[in-house]
């Protein structure tokens, strides 16, 4: 969605929302997810076509609370890991993704794993609070 | 409270407990398909899963007190 577009979306979503109430926001941010076996870092995933989009899309957000129809009050980062039984179950999921991809030679040695291993995901939840 | 982007429902199983009632949006039916069938008995009286699209959603003026965006704008 293109910025303009979120801004209005999300105008109207906030409409359905009580004065005074809270929304919170959760997204991925830089840097990229990083492919870990047991802590050990195997590489990173290609995120350039992800990044742009998720953060064009958090500033709607910034541009309602900066129009004053919502206040920022808090936020925080922390990882998030999802795990997998196989390399090969990890290349697979990432298959399915629309904007973020799995760099080609990553891949290959992500796929011989034969055992658990991770995604690293670096998240970021905001609290908002709409303006009575 | 209103949920946008709630995928196959793993964070809706968190926090619903604590909510009144849930509305759940998600773009991918099958997403919202898998939601369903998974949803936990206790919670299939306040949670309700529906395919859309954040630019879609028609939800009543000032009828939520929480909105959450999960990876999803």
């Amino acid at each position: 969605m293109e910025p303009e577009g979120v801004v209005n979306v999300l105008r109207r979503l906030m409409t359905a929302l009580v004065p005074g109430g809270p929304l919170v926001d959760l997204l991925s941010v830089p840097p990229p997810e990083r492919v870990e076996v047991g802590g050990e870092l195997l590489g990173e995933l290609d995120g350039s076509a992800f990044f742009p989009r998720a953060l064009a899309a958090a500033g709607g957000l910034d541009a309602l609370a900066v129009e004053g129809v919502l206040v920022h009050e808090h936020e925080e980062r922390f990882p998030i890991f999802v795990r997998y039984p196989t390399g090969a179950d990890l290349v697979e999921d990432v298959a399915q993704r629309e904007y973020t991809r799995m760099p080609a030679a990553l891949g290959r040695r992500v796929r011989a794993i034969a055992g658990p291993c991770e995604i690293r995901d670096n998240c970021l939840v905001r609290r908002f609070r709409k303006v009575a | 409270m209103l949920e946008i982007g709630s995928g196959e429902g793993r964070l809706t199983w968190g926090f619903a407990p604590l909510a009144a009632s849930v509305l759940a949006f998600d773009p991918d039916p099958d997403y919202v398909a898998a939601a369903r069938a998974d949803c936990p008995q206790e919670l299939r009286e306040k949670v309700r899963f529906e395919v859309a699209s954040a630019e879609e959603i028609e939800v009543p003026p000032q009828s939520v007190d929480l909105v959450f965006f999960s990876w999803s704008l």
